[in-house]
C-alpha cells in the first residue's frame, strides 16, 4: 500500500521536474544555425574576385606582401590605399579574398580583454549573426576577461586568439614580451586605412622596427573625472577643474565621508594610466604629494567601474574615470557630468592586437578587421550604454552613426583637446612599482591614512592650523617612502630611479614582492600613525 | 525546521560503540562486500576530496622554508593590516559638511577598523548575538502566542532565508542611504531621528548579515521552544517563577540547544559571507573572507602561503566558534522528564498590550528582516531605483493605474538571453552532478553507520558533517592547494589555464560541502525504518545489496529525495567556491560567479542581478513546496 503511494508520488515528482526542465530549455533561443550551407554556396563566387593591394614607400606602414592565391599589384602613392575589385560584399570587401584563403569552419576565437561584459555581448551579438562570422565559418567567441596584472600569464598560458582593449599601456607590455603578432591581412590592412595614424600627437597604430603593425586603435578616448553636481552642491564643494583639485583641502572638507573616489591602480589599466599622467604632469615627488593627498581625500574601490556606479549613486561627489565611463554616468543620472581636466589630459588608443599563440590568425585577423570596419564593431560605440569614441570617424557617416550627433559632437572636442605631453615610454619603466607602490602605500594603508589626514583637516578647519603647517604635513605624507629594501637591506627612498630598478623585479620573484609590498605597507602605516601622534592622537 | 529527528542524528551516532560489544564472530558475519564498500566509499570520498586538501593547505600555512615554523601566522598577527588593537576611524559620527553648513546632517554608522583579523571577529560575534537575540524574541512570541495573522508571521520570517546573493546585500546598502526608505521613514516622514541616516562598512556588513542570518537561530529556537516539556515550566510556575524570571531559569536553558546551533551556523555563515562584503566595498575591504576573495581575484599560478595561512586562521576561529559555543551548551543543557512527545504545547492569549506589542513591535521587525527578498524582487520588476523606492512601487511612476515604472525586461532577458542563462545551466548542471555523488555517499555512510555494529564507526559520521562547519573559503583554498600538486597538469589543476576546467573542481567542492543537509535526511529516515524489515529479507536469502534495493531504498525514497533537493538549492546558490575557483575560466562559471560579476561590472545590471535572484527565489520556493507539501517532509535545511 504504502510503496504503491510512494511510487506514485515519486513518479509524480519526476514527471513535474522533467517538465520544469523542458519547460526551461524551450525558452532558451535556440543556437545560431550552422553557417555550413551559406559558406558553400558563397565560395563559388571568391574564384572570380581580384585583390589589388597597393603599398606605399613614403610612410613606414607597409604591409607586408600578400602570398596569396589571388593578383597582388603593387604601385606606390603617398597614402596607403588597399582595395579589393568587384567585392560580393560592399560593406567588407576584402571577405571574398579572406574566405578564399581560409579552410578551416567552425572556429571559436578566443579573445582576452578589458571591455565589460556589456560590450562584450554586443560583440557576440553583432559579430556571430554578420557575413563576415557566417562567410568564415566563426560559430562562437569567448571572452576572457581578466585582470590587467594577469594578461601575460594567461597569454602565455593558452592558445588565445586577439587581445582587446585596456590601454596602450598593456599592449606595449604583451609586444615587449613577444605575444603579439603583425598584422598581415589585407582585411585588416585596409580598414587600418580609415584609422588615422596619429591623434592629437598620440600614435593609434604600433609598428615593430620592420615597419609591421603590432596593434592598432580599436577606439580612442581620454581621463578625467566624473562629477555629480547634485552631491557637489549638497557638500558646498567647488568643481574640480585639474587633477590637483582632487587632492584639495576643500574636497577635503567632507572628511571622514570622503567626497572623492579613485580605484586600486592593480585592479584598473585606466586608474594607473590617471596616475601615471599626474606623475608626469606634476613630476615625480610632488606627484606623489598630490596623489597621496587625492587618496586621503578619497573612498577607495577596487575597480574603475564601482568608481563609476560610487558616483551615479551619489556615494562619492567626484570619480575620476575614463570618458566613457563618464558618459555613461551622465546618461543614467543626469546629475552627472564628464569632466575633462583643463590642458591636463591626453587621448589613448584604445587597441586591438593578435597574439602570436593564435590557432586561427586569418579568422582572428578578420574578426579585427570587423571590429575596425565603420559597418562592424565601431557600431558598438554608439550604442546607448557603451558611449565610446571610435578610432574610425567614419562610422558617424553610417545610420547608425547619424543618430548620435552627440556623441559626434563629444569626439570633435576630443580630437581638439589641449593635453600634456604623456611618454608611453618613460611610463612603463617604471609602471609596475607605481601600481604595487600605491596599493601597498595608499590602498592597503588606506584607513590609517584617512585618519590621520581627517584629523589635520579637522585641525585646519577649526583654525588651529595655518596654511604652512598644512603644506608642511601634506608633504610629511606624500612624500616618497624611504624604507629597508628586503632583498639588500639597505635603506633606499622610494624614487624614480629606484622604481624604475625594481620593476621588472617585482613582476619576476614573487618573494621580493611580498617582502617589499609588505615592508611599503609597515612603513607607510608606521608614517601615518606618528603624524597622528604630533597632532596630538 | 530542525526536528527532534535531526538531533538523533547526532545522539544515535555518538552512543554506537557503546549500544553493545560485538565480539569478533559478531563482526566477521556482518562484514560482507557490500557492506565493507559501503563503509569505504564515503571514508575514500571524504579522505580524498575533504581531508587531503585540508592536510595540503596545513602543510602550506605551516611550513616556512621547507621548515616546520609559525612564520606565516606571525606575519599576519604582526602586521597593522590584521590586527590593530587601537582601531581607525569612528564607529559613528554626525556629518556635517563643513562648506555646507545649510545642508542637513548625516548620522554615519559604520563601524572603527581594527585591522582585518579583528574585524573579521567582531563582525561575525556581534551578528551572532544579534540575530541570536532577535531569534529568540521572534521565536519566542510565535511558539508561545496565538493571535490573528500568527501564520503570516511565520511565513514572513522565514523569507530572509531565500538566498539572494550579492543583491539581498545590495538592497540591504540601498535602504539605508541618507536617501534610502530608513532614513526617509525616520527623518523625513516620522521626524524621529533629526539628522538623515547611512550605515556603511562594517556596521553595514554586520545588519546586512543579522538579517539575512536571522531565521537560521528563529528556526532552531522555536523547534526548540515547542519541544520543551509543558511540564517543566508549570512546575516552576507551581514553585512561584513567573514572567521574565520563569523565561530566564527555565525556558531560556531548555531552549539552549536550539539556540546553540543556530548561533553555530550563524556564526560560520558570518565568517565566511562574501556577498555583504563585496557589496559595501569602498568601506568594508579589511575582512579575511574579503582577503582571500581579493587573493584569488589576482591569482597568478599559485596563491601564497599566506592565503594559506589566512584560511586556517579563517577555519580555526569557526572551529573555535563552534567548540565554545557547543562547550557552553553541553554545560547547560537539562534533562527533562519526557521529550519529543506530542503534547499540547503552551501557548497563551496575549492580552491587549501583548497584542500591541506583537503588531508594532514584532511585525514591523519581521518584516523589515524581510525587506531584502522584497526589495530584489522589486528591483528585478523595476526601471529604476532612485530615493527610497524602486519604480514599481513608487507612487510617482503610477500614471492612474498602469505602473509605469514597471518592467519585464529583466526577467526576460534571465530565460531569453544566452549570455546569462549559460550561467544558469551551468549551475543547474553542476548542481545535479554534485546530487549524484551526495546521494551515494549519503547514502553508503547512512547505511554503514546505522545498520553495521562496529567500533569506531562514527568518524563517518563526524566526517560527513564535518562540511557544515567548514568555511567555503578554506575549501576553496585547500581545493588549490591540493589539485595544483596531487593532480598538476590535469583538469582538475586549477593553476593550469590550458587544461583546467572548473567543472570538476566545483562538482565536487559542491558535493562535499553540501552533503550534509542530505546525509542528515537519509540518516534520519533510516532511523525510522525498522531493521527486522531487512533482517526478516536478509533471513529468506536475499543478499544484502538486494535487501537494500528492494526494502531500505523503497522505504526512505523520499527522505533521500527530499534531503537532495535541499543540498540541490544549496548547491545552485552556493557562493564561497564558486565565485573563487568556479571564476577561474568564465565560460564555465555557475550562476552565482555571473551574479557577482554582474553586479561589479556592468552597467545597470543591477536589475538583471535581481531578477537572476528572483529565479534563485523560484527555485528554492519550488522545492520548499515540494518538500513540505509533497514529501510531507519538515522542512530540514538548518541546525547542526
Amino acid at each position: 500500500m504504502r510503496n504503491r503511494a510512494l511510487s506514485r508520488s515519486l513518479a509524480f515528482i519526476i514527471i513535474i521536474v522533467v517538465i520544469a526542465a523542458a519547460a526551461y530549455l524551450a525558452t532558451r533561443p535556440g543556437k545560431p544555425a550552422p553557417t555550413g550551407t551559406t559558406t558553400t554556396t558563397t565560395t563559388t563566387t571568391t574564384t572570380t574576385t581580384t585583390t589589388t593591394t597597393t603599398t606605399t614607400t613614403t610612410t613606414t606602414t607597409t604591409p607586408p606582401t600578400e602570398t596569396t592565391a589571388t593578383t597582388t599589384t603593387t604601385t606606390t602613392t603617398t597614402t596607403t590605399s588597399i582595395t579589393f575589385t568587384q567585392p560580393t560584399s560592399k560593406e567588407f570587401p576584402w571577405l571574398d579574398e579572406v574566405e578564399s584563403r581560409i579552410t578551416e569552419k567552425d572556429v571559436t576565437l578566443v579573445i582576452i580583454t578589458r571591455h565589460d561584459v556589456t560590450i562584450q555581448n554586443y560583440v557576440k551579438q553583432m559579430f556571430l549573426q554578420s557575413e563576415v562570422a557566417k562567410r568564415l565559418g566563426i560559430k562562437d567567441i569567448k571572452f576572457l576577461q581578466v585582470g590587467p596584472g594577469l594578461w601575460s600569464y594567461y597569454i602565455s598560458r593558452s592558445d588565445i586568439d586577439v587581445a582587446w582593449g585596456g590601454g596602450p599601456t598593456i599592449f606595449d607590455e604583451i609586444l615587449r614580451l613577444g605575444y603579439v603578432a603583425p598584422l598581415t591581412s589585407p582585411a585588416v590592412l585596409y580598414e587600418a586605412q580609415k584609422i588615422p595614424d596619429e591623434i592629437s600627437g598620440v600614435p593609434m597604430k604600433r609598428f615593430d622596427e620592420n615597419g609591421n603593425l603590432m596593434w592598432i586603435a580599436a577606439a580612442i578616448s581620454s581621463f578625467g573625472f566624473t562629477v555629480n553636481h547634485a552631491k557637489l552642491e549638497e557638500w558646498g564643494l567647488p568643481m574640480p577643474q585639474k587633477w590637483r583639485d582632487l587632492a584639495s583641502i576643500e574636497l577635503a572638507s567632507t572628511l571622514p565621508t570622503p567626497a572623492v573616489g579613485i580605484a586600486d591602480p592593480t585592479k584598473s589599466t585606466s586608474n594607473t594610466r590617471m596616475y601615471e599622467i599626474i606623475l608626469q604632469a606634476y613630476g615625480w615627488e610632488e606627484g606623489w604629494k598630490v596623489l597621496t593627498i587625492m587618496a586621503a581625500n578619497s573612498r577607495i574601490y577596487d575597480a574603475s567601474d564601482a568608481v563609476r556606479l560610487g558616483v551615479i549613486n551619489g556615494e562619492i561627489a567626484v570619480g575620476i574615470t575614463i570618458d566613457f565611463y563618464g558618459y555613461t554616468a551622465m546618461q543614467l543620472n543626469p546629475d552627472c557630468e564628464y569632466i575633462i581636466p583643463n590642458g591636463e589630459s591626453i587621448i589613448n588608443g584604445d587597441p586591438i592586437a593578435l597574439l602570436t599563440k593564435s590557432k586561427h590568425p586569418e579568422h582572428a585577423q578578420a574578426f579585427i578587421a570587423w571590429v575596425l570596419s565603420e559597418f562592424g564593431g565601431q557600431q558598438i560605440w554608439l550604442k546607448e550604454d557603451v558611449n565610446r569614441m571610435p578610432a574610425n570617424p567614419r562610422v558617424f557617416d553610417t545610420e547608425e552613426g547619424a543618430k548620435r550627433p552627440d556623441l559626434k559632437e563629444r569626439f570633435e572636442k576630443t580630437l581638439n583637446l589641449a593635453s600634456i605631453p604623456f611618454n608611453d615610454t618613460e611610463a612603463l619603466l617604471w609602471e609596475r612599482a607605481m601600481q604595487e607602490y600605491f596599493s601597498a602605500v595608499l590602498v592597503q594603508a588606506h584607513s590609517e591614512l584617512q585618519q590621520v589626514w581627517s584629523k589635520i583637516v579637522d585641525l585646519y578647519y577649526s583654525g588651529q592650523l595655518t596654511d604652512e603647517q598644512l603644506q608642511y604635513y601634506i608633504s610629511r605624507l606624500g612624500e616618497p617612502l624611504t624604507f629597508v629594501d628586503p632583498s639588500t637591506g639597505q635603506t633606499v627612498k622610494f624614487t624614480r630611479e629606484y622604481a624604475i630598478s625594481i620593476n621588472e623585479k617585482l613582476k619576476t620573484d614573487p618573494t621580493f614582492y611580498n617582502a617589499i609590498k609588505s615592508a611599503w605597507r609597515d612603513a607607510a602605516i608606521a608614517r601615518y600613525n606618528e603624524v597622528l601622534q604630533e597632532l596630538g592622537g | 525546521m530542525a526536528d527532534p529527528k535531526n538531533k538523533r542524528f547526532f545522539r544515535a551516532s555518538a552512543r554506537l560503540p557503546h549500544i553493545s560489544m560485538p565480539n569478533a564472530r559478531v563482526i566477521a558475519s556482518q562484514l560482507d562486500l557490500t557492506l565493507i564498500s559501503f563503509m569505504a566509499f564515503p571514508l575514500i570520498v571524504m579522505t580524498v576530496f575533504l581531508l587531503a586538501p585540508l592536510a595540503s593547505t596545513l602543510k602550506e600555512a605551516f611550513f616556512y622554508h621547507g621548515e616546520l615554523s609559525l612564520q606565516w601566522f606571525r606575519t599576519l598577527f604582526q602586521s597593522k593590516e590584521y590586527v590593530n588593537l587601537q582601531g581607525t576611524g569612528e564607529f559613528y559620527y554626525i556629518h556635517r559638511p563643513r562648506l555646507a553648513p545649510e545642508t542637513m546632517a548625516t548620522l554615519v554608522i559604520r563601524g572603527k577598523d581594527y585591522g582585518i583579523i579583528l574585524n573579521s571577529l567582531i563582525v561575525a560575534t556581534s551578528v551572532t548575538f544579534a540575530a541570536t537575540t532577535l531569534g529568540l524574541i521572534i521565536a519566542f512570541v510565535l511558539a508561545r502566542y496565538e493571535f490573528p495573522g500568527k501564520r503570516f508571521f511565520r511565513i514572513l520570517a522565514v523569507v530572509p532565508m531565500l538566498v539572494t546573493p550579492f543583491i539581498n546585500a545590495y538592497v540591504v546598502k540601498k535602504l539605508f542611504l541618507e536617501d534610502g526608505l530608513v532614513s526617509w521613514l525616520l527623518h523625513d516622514v516620522l521626524h524621529i531621528l533629526p539628522w538623515r541616516l547611512r550605515i556603511e562598512g562594517y556596521a553595514g556588513v554586520a545588519l546586512a548579515q543579522t538579517m539575512t542570518y536571522f531565521p537560521i537561530a528563529y528556526l532552531n529556537i522555536y523547534s526548540s521552544l515547542i519541544n520543551i516539556d509543558p511540564s517543566m515550566e508549570e512546575q516552576a510556575e507551581n514553585l512561584g517563577a513567573r514572567g521574565f524570571r520563569l523565561f530566564r531559569t527555565v525556558t531560556l536553558p531548555l531552549a539552549m540547544p536550539g539556540i546553540a546551533a543556530g548561533a553555530t551556523l550563524i556564526f560560520i555563515f558570518s565568517l565566511e559571507d562574501l556577498g555583504a562584503p563585496i557589496v559595501f566595498r569602498g568601506s568594508a575591504e579589511r575582512l579575511i573572507s574579503y582577503k582571500i576573495y581579493n587573493e584569488f581575484i589576482n591569482m597568478t599560478g599559485q596563491l601564497s602561503a599566506e592565503v594559506a595561512a589566512l584560511a586556517v586562521l579563517l577555519l580555526f576561529i569557526a572551529a573555535t566558534g563552534f567548540i565554545i559555543i557547543r562547550r557552553y551548551v553541553s554545560l547547560k543543557s537539562y534533562a527533562m522528564i519526557s521529550r519529543g512527545g506530542r503534547w499540547k504545547p503552551r501557548v497563551s492569549r496575549p492580552g491587549l498590550k501583548g497584542l500591541l506589542v506583537i503588531y508594532l513591535v514584532i511585525l514591523p521587525l519581521i518584516v523589515f528582516t524581510a525587506l531584502p527578498q522584497f526589495g530584489v524582487i522589486a528591483t528585478a520588476f523595476s526601471k529604476e531605483w532612485r530615493g527610497p523606492l524602486p519604480s514599481i512601487i513608487d507612487p510617482k511612476y503610477w500614471d492612474g493605474l498602469r505602473p509605469e515604472g514597471a518592467t519585464l525586461e529583466y526577467m526576460v532577458k534571465v530565460f531569453k538571453d544566452p549570455s546569462v542563462n549559460v550561467y544558469v545551466i551551468n549551475s543547474l548542471k553542476y548542481s545535479l552532478a554534485a546530487l549524484v555523488i551526495i546521494v551515494l555517499v549519503a547514502l553508503t555512510a547512512s547505511y554503514a553507520v546505522s545498520r553495521a555494529r562496529l567500533p569506531g564507526l562514527s568518524i563517518i559520521d563526524t566526517l560527513i558533517t564535518l562540511p557544515i562547519a567548514m568555511p567555503g573559503l578554506a575549501v576553496a583554498v585547500s581545493y588549490v592547494f591540493f589539485f595544483s600538486s596531487a593532480f598538476r597538469g590535469t583538469l582538475l589543476d586549477p593553476t593550469d589555464l590550458a587544461k583546467f576546467n572548473p567543472a570538476a573542481l566545483l562538482i565536487i567542492a559542491y558535493a562535499i560541502r553540501k552533503l550534509p543537509f542530505t546525509a542528515r535526511a537519509v540518516f534520519a529516515g533510516l532511523q525510522q525504518t525498522h531493521v527486522a524489515l531487512e533482517e526478516a529479507a536478509m533471513n529468506l536469502g536475499s543478499g544484502r545489496l538486494r535487501t537494500i534495493g528492494t526494502i531500505v531504498l523503497p522505504l526512505i525514497a523520499l527522505n533521500i529525495l527530499s534531503g537532495a533537493m535541499v543540498s540541490f538549492i544549496y548547491c545552485v546558490t552556493e557562493v564561497s567556491v564558486s565565485i573563487t575557483v568556479g571564476g577561474i575560466k568564465h565560460e564555465y562559471a555557475p550562476l552565482t560567479f555571473y551574479m557577482k560579476n554582474a553586479y561589479l561590472a556592468e552597467v545597470q545590471a543591477i536589475p538583471v542581478t535581481a531578477a537572476l535572484g528572483v529565479l534563485l527565489i523560484i527555485i528554492q520556493l519550488t522545492v520548499i513546496t515540494l518538500v513540505t507539501l509533497g514529501f510531507k517532509q519538515k522542512y530540514a535545511v538548518v541546525g547542526v
